[in-house]
């Protein structure tokens, strides 16, 4: 913890300074963002002149770009100081934004070619593969969850720019881990079964949170010196903070979760009549028609 | 598991997964994860704090040799004069000097201390808070400020002389106001200790800034159980409560301790009634009682459905949530003076049966 907030610093950390309005500049979250953005956009520029892009190509633009804001968003002043350094509520929010928004957008915005590149060049795929596994995915996912909701934990990380950038770290890439078996950018390696997704996105990102947030929710006192012994953020006391936390850890992934698991329904619903009609087995109408020809009716002599 | 994908052709065939790659990477992987358990094992584990026994280790400071219960006298908010060491004597006290226009380490410190205390159920405590910035702190000001903190804080100033006397007669640095920046506002560098004055009149520890509500929470019933703090010599009140009372008449009970040698309630007062009177039932009848044995060793509850202590000329209603102040007497120990929190009648039985459970409070 510091005694006071520096005007421009690396990362957000936890502090005993007051909470003000000032905004502060945090440079690393910058340079990620710029590093980020900059070999991306490299990436498809020398994509571009080569073989030209698809217009997949340039929907993962629009994806990977939204992905790295929020990831911005959830790191820089205010939200990022908040969540290290005074809310434990925001800290829980900030979780859900690095597995939920930032890390599926970023990776939905990985063409495959990109990814083969990235892989190939870190020797990754290994690693890549066994991402892939949901019950790896699973395991990493909510093992990273649960380790970085451990009160003491939370408190050592929390206490420097480094620890804290290190807990960012570890949701982004937890979070796309948990992701790549919906989404992988390599097609055949998701899991294709509408059914088995929907049940891996439940038991991956809906059924661990509950854990963390009893465990919170139920606490009769504050569990985090952080944000326990944090300046007030405006009359909240650390026992509101606390049971707002709780309350997102156990439901604050349904929106997304559940519009995820709806759409991957819609999806393979209409996917389905789609190669229903091709195969003759619909009309237009979507009704269902015979495979062969109706046999007229025998005129009645 | 039934999930895993088929092959595809958009899969990279030009770059099949070298077997040994895989290896390292999963070691780490689920090295982590068990590392990622085992802390969460051993912090649950941890967690369990409150049931060990009483160690000698506590969350704040010890002060060796202890220091007495401090004498002086400020002013209350009520522009009453205070005297602190004849208000608080015999009583489990907390007294911290501090400013209300404190960013941080005054209201978390009282934040945590008071919460902690509203959770634990029949502790009596006196909190009182003694400014170091008289300028700003009006007796108004102060009381507004105390109001946001769970339970009664006593709140005192004074003037500059009178503050500084008393930090000095409670070991305390004064405190020095930095100068004022452009606005005219200014920090008050102070003592950040919670002193903590125990039933023996004397101060055995000292907590730091950063003390959080679960240090109180696992340090407060020790520090009543700590042989030889508590006054009464070898008898301890480990719990007070009163029922609601209307109509000047009403009924407390309580949970004595006694390890020492045999002893005995004498008799019970209290300011805030005309009489207290000891009832024991005995079969169906009821009696008034003289004397109530405290065998050494002893645990001994005056519990709903059997023995109490009788409350008549209340001096007020007793609603749930105040408190009655209770002396008891005892044979050989000195008295002892409790603030017996008023609870409905339907949680007095439960208070009780927790009270018998607590540390220190006997099988
Ligand atoms: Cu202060």
């Amino acid at each position: 913890m510091t005694d006071r907030v520096l005007a421009v610093s690396w990362w957000c950390q936890s502090t005993t300074a007051p909470w003000t309005w000032t905004p502060k500049a945090y440079v690393g979250v910058w340079a990620m963002v710029a590093v980020l953005l900059g070999t991306y956009g490299v990436a498809m520029r020398r994509r571009a002149r080569t073989e030209g892009l698809t217009s997949r190509d340039k929907r993962a633009i629009l994806w990977f770009v939204l992905g790295t804001l929020a990831l911005w968003v959830a790191s820089d002043w205010p939200l990022g100081l908040l969540g290290s350094g005074y809310l434990l509520s925001v800290h829980t929010t900030l979780y859900l934004i690095y597995t939920m928004v930032a890390a599926p957008l970023m990776v939905i915005g990985i063409p495959d070619w990109m990814a083969r590149r990235m892989i190939d060049r870190v020797r990754g795929w290994g690693a890549y593969r066994l991402s892939t596994r949901p019950w790896f995915a699973v395991l990493l996912l909510n093992g990273v969850l649960v380790f970085t909701h451990i009160p003491p934990v939370v408190d050592a990380f929390r206490a420097s720019q480094i620890g804290s950038f290190a807990l960012d770290a570890m949701w982004l890439v937890s979070g796309m881990v948990g992701w790549l078996p919906i989404v992988s950018p390599f097609r055949g390696d998701r899991v294709q079964s509408p059914v088995w997704k929907c049940v891996y996105l439940f038991v991956a990102f809906g059924l661990f949170p509950m854990l963390p947030g009893a465990f919170i929710t139920f606490s009769p006192v504050p569990l985090y010196r952080v944000y326990e012994l944090a300046p007030r953020f405006g009359d909240w006391t650390p026992e509101d903070d606390q049971q707002l936390a709780g309350a997102l850890m156990k439901v604050g992934n349904v929106p997304i979760l559940w519009s995820v698991i709806a759409a991957v329904f819609i999806k393979s619903a209409l996917e389905q009549s789609r190669s229903e009609q091709r195969v003759g087995l619909v009309d237009d109408d979507g009704n269902p028609v015979a495979a062969t020809p109706p046999v007229p009716p025998t005129p009645v002599s | 598991m039934a999930i895993d994908a088929p092959p595809h052709p958009e899969r990279a065939p030009e770059a099949p997964a070298p077997r040994s790659a895989r290896g390292p990477f999963a070691l780490i992987t689920v090295a982590a994860l068990l590392v990622a358990a085992v802390g969460v094992i051993a912090f649950l584990r941890d967690d369990g704090g409150d049931t060990r026994p009483p160690a000698p280790t506590w969350r704040g400071a010890t002060v060796e040799p202890a220091r007495s219960r401090p004498s002086f006298t400020l002013t209350g908010t009520d522009g009453q004069p205070y005297d602190f060491a004849a208000r608080t004597a015999g009583q489990l006290t907390f007294l911290f000097f501090g400013y209300t226009n404190c960013p941080d380490v005054c209201p978390i410190s009282m934040a945590t201390l008071t919460q902690a205390l509203h959770d634990l159920p029949g502790v009596g405590a006196q909190v009182v808070f003694v400014t170091t910035d008289p300028s700003r702190d009006t007796p108004e000001r102060l009381q507004e400020w105390l109001g946001h903190f769970e339970g009664k804080v006593v709140g005192l100033t004074g003037t500059p002389e009178q503050l500084a006397a008393a930090q000095q007669a409670a070991g305390a640095t004064v405190a020095i106001a930095e100068q004022p920046d452009a606005g005219g506002s200014y920090t008050v560098g102070h003592s950040a200790a919670m002193n903590v004055y125990t039933p023996d009149d004397l101060q055995h520890l000292s907590y730091p800034a950063g003390t959080v509500q679960s240090d109180w929470m696992a340090d407060i019933p020790r520090i009543l159980a700590q042989p030889g703090w508590n006054g009464a010599g070898s008898v301890r009140v480990t719990a007070a409560y009163a029922s609601p009372g209307t109509g000047g008449a009403g009924a407390a009970y309580l949970s004595v301790t006694n390890t020492g040698g045999d002893d005995a309630i004498v008799g019970i007062t209290s300011p805030d009634a005309a009489a207290a009177e000891l009832h024991v039932t005995s079969g169906t009848t009821m009696r008034e009682a003289t004397e109530l044995a405290l065998p050494a060793g002893a645990t001994v509850q005056l519990a709903p459905g059997g023995d109490h202590v009788m409350l008549s000329g209340l001096t007020r209603e007793l609603a749930e949530g105040d408190t009655i102040t209770l002396v008891v007497h005892f044979r050989e120990a000195p008295a002892t003076t409790v603030q017996a929190a008023v609870v409905s009648y339907d949680d007095l039985a439960g208070r009780m049966a927790q009270a018998a459970d607590a540390p220190g409070g006997g099988s």
